[in-house]
């Protein structure tokens, strides 16, 4: 089931209509990402992000006992639906759960904001031996972020002829990049070579 | 499925000062004139909103699983559809969602005065019966 092609309307009436298909789509596939960061970020009694999604599908769906409509309901489509479900997922969260400070904030996989720029990327991989590349490389669990790496930094191709060797458009390069160039340097760090 | 302990939890969630709808068009820059300032305003003064409105890392765990290392506060990870696995949505089972009056069943069984909704109407009942048995 692709919801991509749905927009927030339709997805809304679809789990309003209790379509399984479109909700477990949407709430299980598309928003696990959303999910999985938030039931990361706190000490949540539910075992896994799929439990989390579980209760947040409830609380979006079952009826308010004094207005006898749902939040889901409610939701007027000023933001997105994901918006709102992350915002409304995290506000849960935070009243009723403790915060993973530790964990969290001093975790290796930062984005952009904590990353250097691509230059000194591209110096910290001149610096390493082929072998350590090709090792770190090889931790990375994503072999498309992989590729993408061996390509702009080790190959130093540019972001460009990257794109097109992947067959991305650059919108999508450009989002990938960032997540490779995090995958890349969480194992340089981990490995302790940044 | 609901029980009453989780109705509970639902319901002890306090509002926001910007409800979720409105922070999440503010943040996704949807706000204009005297709304946009009202809800800066709002959010500069409380710390809830700031860090609802905040971007934070995804631990390796997920990362490594989902292939999102980054929760950006205002362009959300999505999964694409290419990489979700129908095979395991198909093991998911959606929680069935609780009827107006189930609900009522349950906030009847541990009623307080300021929950009387349910009490009342069962009173109601109650005194038909009795007007009833009094007429045989």
């Amino acid at each position: 089931m692709e919801t991509a092609n749905l927009n927030d309307r339709q997805i809304v009436q679809a789990i309003l209509g209790r379509d399984t298909e479109v909700t477990k789509a949407f709430l299980y596939g598309r928003c696990m990402p959303l999910f999985a960061a938030i039931h990361s970020k706190y000490y949540t009694d539910c075992e896994t992000p799929v439990e989390l999604i579980n209760e947040i599908y409830l609380y979006i769906l079952t009826p308010h006992r004094q207005t006898l409509r749902s939040r889901l309901e409610d939701f007027g489509f000023r933001c997105s639906l994901a918006m709102w479900l992350k915002i409304l997922t995290e506000n849960y969260c935070r009243q009723l759960f403790a915060r993973r400070i530790d964990i969290d904030e001093n975790i290796d996989t930062a984005g952009d904001r904590y990353l250097p720029y691509e230059e000194s990327l591209t110096a910290n991989t001149r610096k390493l031996d082929m072998e350590d590349l090709r090792k770190i490389l090889l931790m990375m669990p994503n072999p498309r972020y992989r590729r993408l790496i061996e390509l702009r930094y080790v190959e130093e191709k540019s972001n460009e002829e990257t794109a097109q060797l992947l067959g991305m458009t650059m919108a999508n390069y450009y989002n990938k990049h960032r997540l490779a160039k995090a995958q890349f340097e969480a194992i340089l760090r981990k490995e302790e070579l940044l | 499925m609901i029980n009453r302990e989780l109705l509970d939890r639902f319901e002890s969630i306090d509002d926001l000062p910007v409800c979720e709808e409105l922070l999440g068009a503010y943040i996704e820059g949807r706000l204009r004139g005297s709304e946009l300032r009202e809800v800066e305003r709002l959010v500069a003064s409380d710390e809830a909103l700031q860090e609802l409105g905040g971007s934070y890392p995804m631990p390796t765990i997920f990362s490594t699983f989902l292939d999102v290392f980054y929760l950006d506060a205002r362009f959300l990870p999505l999964a694409d559809d290419s990489s979700i696995v129908s095979a395991d949505l198909n093991d998911i089972n959606l929680p069935t969602i609780p009827t107006i009056e189930e609900i009522q069943r349950m906030r009847f069984g541990k009623c307080t005065d300021e929950k009387a909704g349910p009490v009342h109407k069962f009173k109601q009942k109650s005194n038909i019966g009795d007007r009833f048995n009094n007429l045989t």
